[in-house]
């Protein structure tokens, strides 16, 4: 064969193995939840020298014995890289990575070594193993960008690795072999037993190859790989469509995603300020109308996630047993949620709550009231709040996740906290908290209660600065001063929309330092975020006797057309203020289209001005890029629009079909599975399971024991009869005359040659008085010749010479034993 | 009596029936199953459906939606290397050139022509692996394979490869039945298909040099016709027939038409008038010493190499008996193809203790009458006077006493004076 085509396939194949492992590092990498690039540039440098120095100009090469070495150290570090992100660091992406480092350094090792189907084998091995890991830590859209180059690079290098195994499998002296430590035990061991056949052969065959058979065309190629590639992934897709999954949600999540998004639990103004900085992207919230078109927003929305109602007034300001600062918001509030829409409900029963609810929506409808459906999508990395728009309502479909919602503190939260670690989370509710496009400043509410209201008023009481800039915002406004609707609305404007106050985030150092934070922004700094701008309203209002609270959450502003969402950014995080009102307070101003009949109301106040002078929906940049990650993520990752009673299994999931029943049946199975009762309908009795397991682990160590035997005790094992004497079998006529030569009790020891026992045999007849030398010698020199040598089988000479020669022996010992 | 005796044949034949119906059912059975394309995981295969195993587990239990479109992809993989394993193999069928002969040592080429029946779908690297084994003389030897490989075979189209053989000893050998393969396109699986489509070629015995001494043996063999020997190189007598060309032949002798017609030299070979008459008879009696086989070998090469010569120069006359496992006599060996015959027979002779000596002489007994020399080359000592003592029949009986045998054992190195041989 041309070895020089040969190497081209070689080189081939190993560059290909090379741009799939850069890929794979850089999956890995993206997903892991550290940017790590560390992997991805040490492979692309391995791969690289490698390929130019071991396999193109063939100058160096890792051998076998260093590579070895390369190896366990590559292994160790990875494990210790392990162990450290387990115990000290604690960092599960660090653990990923030191998994991802198993593999990958390893495979840096085997770049390195001279190429042989061995080493194609095993580089294929840890590739195929790096991209599992891939799929493991890596969700977003980047993975199934390059799910299909790689799909077809993958297809493209096993055509190639097909024809050199091809190749190899006919013509073994075309690559450079590497023994192995098996095959050398192997060989001395195994072999060393079964003998070698040294027996010439009869015939030799040359393999005549062709060029063509020696080198693989590249366009040919191409235009294989693309049909079969793309052929496993349509395969794909139709498996993962028809994979019956067993719930909503039930699929998804990375390994080794860390909860880096969020809201604070405590509101101080340097988190606050940090937050804002962040553009990471938090959720998606879509807003459907009850015919489930799009609806269309006027205004940015408010996203409510948390309330604060204490604000620590010194440094050590203590509220209950815990510890608050000076400038920071914290929450006395204790929830007291209930299931929204009552127990989980199932189409077509009677649910009283849900029963409840929908009357109640209707009221709010009856009241111009708009119901939309909001879908929150949190991402895998957010953590902590879940997202209300109130007044809100069960949705219309069941959902996976439970809600509970209060209604007196508006608030929401899933019903188990235990939230999968790197999964992202999506829940729809019903919110009544819109009108005419617009999201209604007025939610009706439950009355507080008196000690609610006092908290309500308090923390601010001697902010004496603060009350003369109150006092001098109420004298220049020419506002009814009994009308609390009329101040706390010119509050809201004063600071918003005066000019006096401007929305930064170039936080300053206070400029009094014994003034309060909020009192220095009143007074002297007059520049801040919506913290500053909600404290401060907050402030004025308890000062005025409107009972209020702040509120944090997000108002994002991106819209992407595409998907009809909003993309809710970290930056978006917003703070703003709730005031308490009666109807009576309301009806006459300009809130009393959005009253309905209730007494109680909380009006929402955003006090910031905005950031480039008005906050208006805009259009997302690149929002086609974030349209496909969120179809990947509902389709693919996260598997939540593949859940087996969704709609978009209508065409195979009747209720009668086979694939329904199928899938009700692999439910039941995983279920009983996880729940132990697998078994229990076929009178399974744990007790028998694990004594039948016992006896088959006994009774398979008794067989591997057996198996053993003749390695570590061969005496045992002949006298036992596990073994036979392979020579004995093949030519019984010897084995015939040991077993004759046993009953003068001469016993051939495993470690002698027949020549050795023939000679002790002999003396020990000769003692006997017995000459059988002729017949004893010939016998073994027989089997020499057939054992051994070149004869394959006895002459119809020696078949009749060596009958009479065994009945000689067997007087002989006969006589031997008489005498 | 005779009525239980028809039951009993009738129950008989019943049973018979049934059996051979069983019996050819089987058959069919077996042919079939060999004729089907089978699949199995290669080594690759393996570790990669390990690994798809240990993925689909894991997305399984973690529920993991990327580890599902991965093991999809795989599963995908896997099944399309099936499927083109096995459509690549359903219909494609095999022609194997290989010449009906040919001498151990000698390189010989096997063509394989491969054609795909098929309509639109193309065979890609198919291997075509033929196993041969020795038929005769048995051989229990592992078999060896010859292997030729194609890349493309396009649809409705037909490609040939070929592999050599070198056979080290003569016999009778099988090729086939041929085993199709392909682990085109992945690697990850292969299949295969038999075609019961064996067949044999005859491996003659090596060749030797026979010595210049040679002629000196068979010129005392002539003592008495010594007139006979007398030729003149341009005298060549009466036109006989044609003949292959041997080395030593006159150029004069080329008979360029037919030459040009065959595309190979072939002579004019002319009646002699004197010839000698060569009589030879191959003893190959197994002495159970070890280098028995190495003196059958020179024995039998010695008689195939003068058969060859002696035919190809056209001078002599030759007869040649073969007493060996099967017995074969050759009182008159004229042409190539009753050479071919006398190495056919020599390639499967095998050396046996009980020789049929006195037999294969009464088949040479024509030449022997007219010519009563006989050239014995054995590999034993000489056992006239014991065949002589124990013959019973009088006609064999009168031959032996009346032929003048010359007697060359090779096991004690006889023969070596006049046969080189490797």
């Amino acid at each position: 064969m041309d070895l020089t085509k040969i190497k081209n396939l070689r080189l081939l194949l190993t560059a290909h193995f090379a741009v799939i492992a850069w890929l794979a590092s850089l999956l890995v990498a993206s997903g892991a939840g550290e940017s790590s690039l560390l992997l991805p540039v040490l492979i692309f440098f391995c791969t690289l020298v490698a390929f130019v120095f071991v396999d193109l100009t063939e100058r160096f090469e890792l051998k076998s014995f260093v590579a070895a070495i390369a190896m366990t150290l590559a292994t160790v570090a990875a494990i210790g890289q392990y162990v450290y992100c387990l115990f000290v660091n604690e960092s599960e992406p660090g653990r990923l990575m030191a998994v991802a480092g198993l593999l990958i350094y390893p495979e840096a090792v085997l770049f390195m070594q001279r190429k042989n189907l061995r080493i194609f084998e095993q580089l294929a091995i840890f590739l195929l193993l790096e991209m599992i890991v891939a799929a493991l830590v890596n969700t977003n859209i980047l993975f199934g960008l390059l799910l299909a180059p790689i799909m077809l690079l993958w297809v493209s290098a096993l055509f190639l690795f097909s024809r050199y195994s091809t190749l190899v499998k006919i013509d073994p002296s075309i690559e450079v072999q590497h023994p192995r430590l098996a095959e050398i035990l192997f060989k001395r061991m195994v072999k060393s037993v079964l003998g070698e056949n040294k027996k010439a052969p009869l015939v030799t065959s040359n393999f005549n190859a062709s060029t063509d058979v020696q080198s693989s065309r590249t366009m040919r190629r191409s235009l294989q790989s693309i049909p079969i590639g793309v052929g496993a992934l349509v395969f794909a897709s139709l498996f993962f469509y028809l994979v019956p999954r067993l719930g909503n949600n039930n699929y998804g999540g990375a390994m080794g995603v860390q909860s880096a998004l969020g809201l604070p639990e405590r509101m101080t103004f340097g988190n606050v300020a940090k937050m804002l900085e962040n553009p990471a992207p938090v959720m998606r919230v879509t807003f459907q109308n009850e015919s489930g078109s799009p609806a269309q927003l006027q205004t940015p929305p408010y996203l409510r996630a948390g309330l604060f109602d204490y604000y620590g007034r010194s440094s050590n300001s203590r509220q209950g047993s815990s510890r608050v600062s000076k400038g920071e918001w914290y929450s006395t509030y204790s929830l007291t949620p209930t299931k929204l829409g009552g127990k989980r409900y199932a189409p077509g029963r009677i649910n009283a709550a849900r029963e409840s609810e929908q009357k109640e929506l209707q009221r709010m409808r009856s009241h111009g009231r708009d119901a939309l459906e909001v879908q929150f999508e949190l991402r895998p990395e957010f953590k902590g709040a879940m997202f209300a728009v109130p007044p809100i309502f069960a949705p219309r479909q069941k959902q996976d996740l439970d809600l509970s919602y209060d209604r007196r503190l508006m608030l929401l939260q899933p019903d188990s906290m235990n939230q999968d670690q790197g999964k992202a989370v999506s829940y729809n509710v019903l919110s009544a908290g819109f009108q005419n496009g617009s999201q209604t400043a007025a939610t009706p509410a439950l009355q507080p209660s008196d000690g609610t209201i006092i908290r309500l008023l308090a923390n601010f009481r001697d902010f004496r600065q603060a009350d003369i800039f109150r006092q001098e915002i109420l004298d220049r406004s020419k506002i009814d001063q009994d009308s609390k609707i009329g101040i706390a609305r010119e509050f809201e404007r004063y600071l918003a929309f005066s000019g006096e106050f401007s929305y930064t985030l170039d936080l300053r150092a206070p400029t009094d330092s014994d003034l309060d934070p909020v009192e220095d922004f009143m007074i002297n700094q007059r520049a801040g975020h919506c913290q500053y701008f909600a404290t401060a309203m907050a402030c004025l209002l308890r000062q005025s006797g409107i009972p209020s609270r702040l509120v944090i959450g997000y108002r994002p502003s991106e819209f992407n057309t595409l998907g009809n969402y909003f993309t809710v950014r970290q930056k978006d995080a917003h703070a703003w203020v709730e005031a308490y009102f009666t109807r009576e307070q309301l009806v006459n101003s300009i809130y009393r289209d959005q009253l309905t009949d209730d007494e109680h109301y909380w009006v929402r106040f955003d006090p910031t001005p905005p950031p480039d002078g008005e906050l208006s929906i805009k259009e997302q940049d690149g929002q086609a890029i974030d349209f496909a990650e969120k179809l990947w993520q509902e389709y693919v990752v996260e598997g939540q629009n593949l859940a087996a009673d969704s709609g978009i299994y209508d065409p195979v999931s009747d209720s009668d079909s086979q694939y329904s029943e199928m899938v009700r049946q692999i439910r039941d199975f995983i279920e009983n599975l996880r729940s132990g009762n697998l078994f229990s309908k076929f009178g399974f009795a744990w007790p028998i399971a694990i004594l039948t397991m016992i006896i088959g682990c006994i009774a398979l160590l008794i067989w591997q024991a057996f198996m053993f035997l003749p390695k570590i005790a061969p005496r045992w094992a002949l006298r036992l009869g596990i073994v036979k004497n392979e020579m004995d079998l093949e030519h019984p006529f010897y084995s015939k005359c040991l077993k004759v030569l046993t009953r003068l009790g001469i016993q051939r020891s495993p470690s002698s040659t027949p020549a050795e026992f023939t000679d002790s045999a002999k003396e020990v007849l000769e003692e006997k008085g017995q000459s059988v030398d002729g017949s004893v010698d010939f016998l073994t020199s027989l089997y020499y010749r057939l054992r051994f040598g070149r004869q394959e089988s006895m002459t119809s000479t020696e078949q009749s010479e060596v009958g009479s020669q065994l009945s000689r022996v067997e007087k002989a010992v006969e006589q031997a034993r008489k005498s | 009596m005779a009525s239980v005796d028809s039951t009993e044949e009738g129950s008989l034949g019943l049973f018979r029936s049934i059996w051979r119906k069983l019996k050819a059912h089987r058959r069919w059975a077996r042919a079939r199953n060999l004729a089907h394309v089978r699949f199995r995981l290669t080594r690759e295969g393996v570790h990669f459906t390990g690994i798809l195993a240990f993925i689909f587990i894991g997305a399984v239990i973690r529920e993991i939606s990327l580890l599902i479109l991965l093991a999809g992809a795989m599963i995908g993989l896997l099944i399309l290397q099936w499927r083109f394993n096995t459509s690549t193999l359903v219909g494609l069928t095999v022609r194997r050139r290989v010449p009906r002969s040919t001498t151990a040592g000698r390189e010989t080429e096997v063509e394989i022509k491969l054609t795909n029946p098929k309509a639109w779908l193309s065979a890609w690297l198919v291997q075509s692996e033929d196993k041969i084994q020795r038929k005769e003389p048995e051989s229990i030897r592992v078999q060896e394979t010859g292997t030729a490989l194609f890349d493309t075979v396009r649809p409705k189209g037909m490609a040939s490869s070929n592999y050599s053989l070198q056979f080290h000893e003569r016999g009778e050998y099988t090729l086939g039945p041929t085993v199709l393969q392909t682990r085109f396109p992945l690697g990850l699986g292969m299949g295969w298909r038999t075609l019961d489509n064996s067949s044999t070629i005859i491996v003659h015995p090596r060749q030797g040099e026979l010595t210049q001494k040679v002629s000196s043996l068979f010129h005392l063999e002539q003592l008495g016709q010594a007139k006979s020997s007398s030729k003149s190189g341009n005298q060549e007598g009466e036109f006989f027939g044609l003949r292959p060309w041997a080395s030593g032949d006159s150029k004069r002798w080329i008979h360029w038409r037919t030459t040009a017609r065959l595309d190979k030299l072939s002579v004019r070979q002319f009646e002699q008038q004197q010839q000698k008459q060569i009589t030879v008879l191959l003893d190959l009696f197994d002495s159970s010493e070890e280098s028995s086989k190495e003196h059958q070998e020179a024995a039998i090469s010695f008689i195939a190499t003068l058969a060859a010569r002696t035919v190809a120069l056209g001078q002599d006359k030759i007869a040649i008996g073969i007493a060996a496992n099967q017995s074969s006599s050759y009182p008159s060996i004229l042409s190539s193809l009753m050479v071919q015959n006398v190495l056919r027979d020599l390639a499967v002779a095998n050396a046996v203790t009980d020789v049929d000596f006195l037999g294969t002489m009464r088949g040479l007994s024509v030449p022997i009458l007219t010519h009563p020399q006989l050239l014995v080359v054995s590999t034993r000592a000489n056992i006239l006077p014991k065949l002589q003592d124990e013959c019973e029949d009088a006609s064999v009986e009168r031959l032996l006493t009346m032929t003048r045998v010359r007697w060359i054992d090779v096991s004690s190195g006889e023969l070596e004076p006049y046969f080189q041989w490797t």
